[in-house]
């Protein structure tokens, strides 16, 4: 094994103490991915039903997190039914091992992806009729992640932006 | 129902919250108002009704003494060490925070920005020679107002920031450089939120099935505590 290889384990309001020096970054998403994780933000997500995964390294660093949820939308009227999808509500990585480790292999954006699609199929497999969507929230500006999104077929919703932040929405039409 | 009806009603509602007001020290009956003053409305409306129950004699002794326990408690009119009634709003943020990781994590970040924006909020006044009268007339509120922003007393509204930029010729990052990430976790909250019904274009994405499905189907990771 890697000594790159992360470690997945579920988040709990008691991780929060050992995040006292996690940190996104100084950019609005960087400071927003941060917030959301050390404040009240990841807890309001979990009584949502999210996943929350805290990534460690083999020094037992934390590297990162990331979530998935379930959502129920409706369709618009006069259809109104409900529409059960899956969504990355946050995921981010500590600004020391952000672009890290060199070479794709084992780049731990990387690792977290894979891990949150494989964990939405895990979660798409429990529902009685399979989930078909996988979907994220991104920030216009935040070029490095509509990238790697895109490298794990995530495609950008056209014309829908979401709040004053005007964030992009990302779809993923998960495997059968 | 006449006026006159309406108002005979009123007044016997009153009566006994007059009656126990009258009968109050200076101090009590000041941060009794102020406690009044501040709760919701619904509080309010329990406090009078609790009034009724305490001054009907019918009631059993014990009936009307939890009912004035209870006005005690809506009001939070247990004084504190030195002799202050109400609730501290600063001391009960400071008690919660000691007991909870992301609350003492948020109120950190709020006490910060509010300090930053009293202090940006200044230097622009200064720097543009505006008085804090001159402020408040400007965006239509009081001058005591001001003053309480300055002083860190209260948190600005999104409405009274963009008042305030418009008001200083700033952009409103100027005065709290955070705004931007506290929109992009609202959107981040209001994405995760059940039974909204999706716009048009989202459905027409969400329908489309000539996105052909994925062929990825992740990975697990190891649990470390396994």
């Amino acid at each position: 094994m890697s000594k790159h290889q992360l470690s997945a384990d579920l988040f709990t309001e008691a991780d929060q103490q050992q995040l006292a020096s996690f940190s996104c970054g100084d950019t609005v998403v960087g400071r927003a991915c941060t917030e959301w994780i050390r404040g009240s933000d990841v807890l309001d997500s979990m009584q949502r039903g999210s996943g929350v995964w805290l990534y460690r390294n083999s020094d037992d660093e934390i590297v990162g997190f990331g979530s998935l949820g379930p959502i129920r939308w409706r369709w618009p009227l006069p259809d109104g039914d409900y529409a059960k999808l899956a969504i990355i509500p946050m995921l981010g990585i500590d600004e020391r091992f952000q672009g890290q480790p060199p070479g794709k292999e084992w780049r731990y954006s990387r690792q977290i992806m894979n891990h949150l699609i494989y964990e939405a199929h895990v979660f798409s497999a429990m529902q009685k009729k399979p989930v078909e969507w996988l979907l994220l929230l991104v920030h216009p500006e935040n070029k490095p992640a509509i990238k790697l999104y895109e490298e794990f077929d995530f495609v950008m919703i056209p014309d829908v932006r979401r709040g004053a932040a005007n964030s992009c929405v990302m779809k993923h039409r998960l495997a059968e | 129902m006449s006026t006159s009806e309406t108002s005979n009603e009123a007044i016997s509602h009153a009566i006994p919250f007059l009656r126990f007001l009258i009968s109050m020290p200076p101090r009590a009956l000041e941060e009794f108002c102020h406690a009044l003053m501040e709760c919701s409305g619904q509080i309010r409306a329990d406090v009078l009704q609790m009034f009724e129950i305490a001054e009907d004699e019918s009631l059993s002794v014990d009936e009307r003494g939890h009912a004035l326990r209870t006005i005690v408690d809506q009001l939070h009119l247990i004084p504190d060490d030195e002799g202050r009634f109400g609730m501290d709003l600063a001391r009960s943020e400071e008690l919660a925070a000691s007991n909870f990781p992301a609350l003492a994590y948020q109120v950190g970040r709020m006490n910060l920005q509010e300090s930053e924006f009293a202090d940006r909020l200044r230097h622009l006044m200064k720097t543009k020679h505006i008085t804090q009268k001159e402020l408040a007339a400007r965006i239509d509120c009081t001058q005591p107002a001001i003053s309480q922003m300055l002083n860190r007393k209260c948190r600005p509204q999104r409405k009274t920031l963009n008042k305030i930029a418009t008001a200083l010729a700033v952009d409103v990052r100027e005065l709290w450089p955070d705004l931007e990430v506290s929109e992009y976790l609202d959107s981040v909250a209001e994405f995760q939120q059940d039974d909204r019904i999706m716009t048009e274009p989202e459905a027409v994405a969400l329908r489309d099935t000539s996105q052909p499905r994925s062929k990825l189907k992740g990975q697990p990771l190891p649990s470390r505590k396994k």
